[in-house]
């Protein structure tokens, strides 16, 4: 297995390889990256990319995106601090699969690199994603209704981790003919614009119980909307209270076995996640 | 005339009322649940209208609306807003007595048409 590690400073090369050699990891070849131009030549089937999320500018995005136009099944994993959790959206957009947090726990990083190569290599698993258009449509129609704001659908693609990318996530469980769970996952910035916009009053920069109820309102507008266009199908749920978990780095968990779909959405030129998680439950 | 917003939102409570506000009524009174909202409707006998969530804790929507026609008969109106958005929410709600039914999200206007009619 090959290893390629962007970073601006050479200390994290030796933090990688020193974490695989503690863990007694062998056969992993570790290459640092100087300049995106260098994947081509480095990258074979058995590479990991991984990107160090502490570029002051766009290299970071500029290695990922480097890295899928060489091959779209090379994986790519962000290292980054909690801190830097809500900016990472960039990097997923461009094709990134998961984020490891620093500092890193040898554990994390290790199954990281172990999954995100499983996974290029497995046969894929079918996704049956007809249930997904519904919460596309509402969550468009929820921001469009009570901010005035025009989201576009970007990215979307299965993530089986509980980092969530946003800085601030609302939560709706649902529970009937199936269950899973819906997650709406937004940076700050975003989080206190689209409240404000929704209130008609200036709730400032920060993520005040004020902002994170009205995360809440969000995730159980969407999750109505949706449930609504899914009725009379085996995706039919019903839904119950939000719940609202803000933080850098927090994790969700979802339903395990269940395959986790993540749209990636921009509104105003900035990206959010919609996580749903969702099965019938006669097919489990 | 006073109007009882119950909900378990603050954020759609305060977006309630300030479009309220747009269309001059001002005397709002305001409960996060059935049981606050029940609470609410006896030290508040002078409310006119009542516009009540469906999803709450404590007390959901619906039963709070079978309490007030228990309790206080079919004069009271009470208009459902919810994300509940599917025909059998909504005819559950009305045969239960809503005097209407708002579906979340909702723009201003729609806000303002379906409540019009009960305003004084």
């Amino acid at each position: 297995m090959k290893i390629l590690i962007a970073a601006p400073s050479s200390s994290t090369v030796n933090m990688v390889r020193n974490v695989f050699t503690s863990m007694k990891v062998q056969n992993v070849e570790f290459v640092a990256l100087d300049s995106p131009d260098e994947i081509e030549d480095l990258a074979d089937d058995k590479t990991v990319v991984i990107v160090d999320w502490e570029y002051t500018d766009d290299t970071g995005t500029e290695f990922v995106i480097a890295a899928k136009k060489k091959n779209k099944k090379i994986p790519v994993l962000l290292l980054a601090t909690k801190q830097k959790a809500g900016t990472t959206f960039s990097g997923m957009k461009a094709g990134a699969s998961g984020v490891v947090n620093k500092p890193i726990e040898p554990d994390d990083l290790v199954r990281s690199v172990a999954a995100a190569v499983k996974s290029t290599t497995e046969k894929k698993q079918s996704v049956n994603v007809e249930f997904i258009n519904p919460f596309i449509d509402a969550t468009r129609n929820v921001f469009s209704t009570m901010c005035g704001m025009d989201v576009v659908r970007k990215k979307l693609f299965l993530k089986d981790d509980y980092k969530m990318l946003g800085d601030v996530s609302g939560v709706m469980g649902l529970s009937g003919t199936a269950c899973g769970s819906v997650v709406v996952s937004l940076p700050k910035e975003l989080a206190c614009k689209i409240v404000t916009k929704m209130l008609g009053e200036d709730l400032g920069t920060e993520l005040s119980p004020d902002v994170c109820d009205g995360v809440g309102e969000i995730i159980n507008m969407i999750a109505g909307q949706a449930k609504a266009m899914l009725v009379k199908t085996k995706y039919h749920f019903t839904i119950s209270i939000p719940s609202v978990i803000s933080g850098h780095g927090h994790e969700i968990s979802h339903k395990k076995g269940t395959p986790n779909i993540v749209v990636l959405f921009e509104a105003d030129g900035t990206p959010f996640a919609l996580q749903v998680c969702l099965a019938p439950v006669e097919s489990e | 005339m006073k109007i009882l917003i119950v909900d378990d939102s603050s954020t759609m409570r305060r977006i309630i009322s300030n479009t309220l506000k747009t269309i001059g009524q001002e005397n709002v009174v305001m409960a996060g649940d059935g049981v606050e909202g029940m609470a609410m409707l006896e030290s508040n006998p002078d409310v006119e209208l009542v516009l009540s969530d469906w999803n709450m804790p404590n007390m959901n929507g619906l039963d709070f609306l079978v309490k007030i026609r228990e309790t206080k008969g079919k004069d009271l109106p009470v208009i459902m807003i919810t994300t509940e958005a599917e025909k059998a929410n909504v005819i559950t709600a009305i045969k239960s007595g809503a005097n209407n039914y708002i579906v979340k999200p909702f723009t201003p206007e729609v806000l303002q048409e379906k409540i019009g009619p009960f305003l004084k």
